[in-house]
């Protein structure tokens, strides 16, 4: 007889775990269709940036109230757990001061909306791709591939910036020409090459600025506008023809000499 | 004439000449490769295959490749306005007296469109290679082309090519100071495209546009039907329409622009 009330509550058991996880893995494939279909209902009307947050604020919603009807379900007494856990969290919000700043700097992050996945953003010396911006950091590929996590408390306190914010951005070029330049000739020689380069546009119009004059010559300040996605080819263009109007028209850069080479 | 359909085989080579554009064209199956060259002379338009000795010649081409939906035995070509505004900068001002219309005239590049025979597009290219321009603020403008070409105040004064069209503008200055008119941007994604003959080297209109300049430099462009032609169905409609959407986006871009005067 006691052999088979053990089993019973054996069997009973295994049936409320083979239960409880039935029911999780269900309520969590169900949240994350609720997160999936939510994302694609937002598809084209909202960015790409509040499309995930929302779909992650869904998720992690969704999965704490699965467990907390789970565990109630199981029987648990909720209020002395949740009262544990106020407990509980004192002492971790303690130990965890990082992760809070980090998680109130994405908030910060998030409603600042300094940039959106997809933009090309400068972290001090980290230029890249904005993959994702989660609450406690932000994840970027750099140009040569690499995959760069940034802490959000460290972008708060950082100058942060945004390449691809406006549509059309300028390249310049500084640089030193030979006194002996006659700097009308190569104000007509620049904006002639960038006249000549489509991506380069008209308006506005390219900037032409005699810097000062230095030790080595006359610094010159080019710049060019262009559509930011054209930056590659601008850049390159420009400076490839640059340097061939310079030699067609006996422009001379004025070089660093060291004194014994003089 | 080149607009219309064409017969195109497979494995055949053709070469497509319109004003500066030359278009090197071949289909194998639903594949189709092309190369596009700008000259600095334009051509008169012409469609025509390319020979065996003519071909071996082309090597140096930067192909791009392309795979529709339909396998198609035709290439249809067909005219098309540009898909974004044109910025013209007069090289002398325009002054209008408070008051005072004025009718300018303005020669538009016309793209080519390349299509399929159930009107899958292969490619859409500028007959001349215009430049780049903003038009508005770094923050709400837009992209523009630059087009270097002249308002006169005659439609008629220019020997016109076939891969232009003209465009009429009606300035109406109601401010009571002079309209210094420095910078014009016709919005080309508003405009129906006309050919007023039905037949091959009909010249090619556009829609009328009209500006309205009042105090405190408020400007509104209403692209009309053109109204030497009233009656004549366009060739190709606007690449933006309804009215609604005229509306919003014609408001909506003035207030950007703000380059007219």
């Amino acid at each position: 007889m006691t052999e088979l009330l053990e089993l019973g509550l054996r069997l009973d058991v295994v049936f409320r775990l083979l239960r409880f996880l039935g029911l999780f893995f269900l309520g969590i494939l169900v949240v994350k269709i609720l997160a999936f279909v939510a994302g694609r209902a937002m598809n084209k009307r909202f960015s790409e940036q509040s499309i995930m947050i929302t779909r992650k604020t869904i998720f992690y919603a969704g999965f704490l109230i699965v467990v907390m009807t789970l565990l109630a379900d199981l029987g648990l007494n909720l209020a002395a757990l949740l009262g544990a856990f106020g407990i509980a969290g004192i002492a971790i919000g303690f130990a965890a001061q990082t992760s809070v700043s980090n998680v109130i700097s994405g908030m910060f992050l998030i409603s600042e909306k300094p940039f959106e996945i997809g933009d090309i953003v400068r972290v001090g010396e980290n230029t890249g791709v904005v993959l994702s911006i989660d609450l406690l950091s932000i994840k970027i590929r750099t140009f040569d591939n690499q995959f760069l996590r940034i802490p959000n408390e460290t972008l708060i306190k950082s100058d942060v910036v945004n390449i691809t914010r406006y549509p059309i951005r300028r390249v310049t070029f500084d640089f030193v020409v030979e006194y002996s330049t006659e700097l009308g000739q190569l104000k007509q020689v620049l904006l002639s090459l960038a006249a000549e380069i489509p991506e380069v546009l008209d308006n506005p119009e390219p900037l032409f600025l005699i810097k000062g004059f230095g030790l080595r010559g006359v610094e010159i300040v080019f710049g060019v506008w262009f559509a930011k996605e054209d930056f590659l080819l601008v850049r390159n263009t420009v400076a490839e023809r640059m340097k061939t109007a310079f030699e067609a028209n006996n422009i001379q850069f004025a070089v660093v000499r060291w004194p014994s080479e003089q | 004439m080149i607009w219309g359909q064409h017969s195109f085989p497979d494995d055949t080579l053709f070469r497509l000449a319109f004003g500066n554009l030359r278009v090197y064209l071949y289909r194998r199956r639903r594949e189709w490769r092309w190369s596009l060259e700008y000259s600095d002379i334009p051509e008169e338009a012409s469609f025509t295959e390319v020979g065996e000795g003519q071909g071996a010649s082309l090597t140096s081409l930067t192909w791009q490749r392309m795979i529709t939906k339909e396998v198609s035995e035709v290439v249809v070509l067909g005219p098309r306005l540009p898909d974004r505004p044109l910025s013209v900068s007069p090289q002398e001002q325009v002054q209008i007296a408070h008051n005072v219309q004025v009718r300018l005239w303005i020669t538009l590049p016309l793209w080519l469109r390349l299509s399929c025979a159930h009107g899958e597009m292969v490619l859409e290219a500028g007959s001349e290679r215009l430049s780049g321009s903003w038009l508005g603020d770094s923050v709400g403008g837009r992209m523009a082309y630059t087009l270097k070409s002249e308002p006169r105040y005659h439609g008629e004064s220019d020997p016109i090519r076939d891969h232009h069209a003209r465009c009429s503008l009606s300035i109406l200055n109601q401010a009571v100071a002079p309209f210094v008119v420095s910078k014009l941007a016709i919005p080309t994604e508003l405009l129906n495209l006309y050919q007023t003959k039905d037949e091959p080297g009909g010249e090619m209109y556009t829609s009328e546009v009209k500006l309205l300049h009042t105090r405190d430099h408020e400007i509104s462009v209403n692209p009309l039907h053109h109204r030497d032609f009233p009656k004549l169905a366009p060739l190709v409609p606007a690449r933006v329409r309804g009215v609604d959407n005229f509306w919003k986006r014609s408001v909506g871009l003035l207030k950007r622009i703000g380059n007219y005067s």
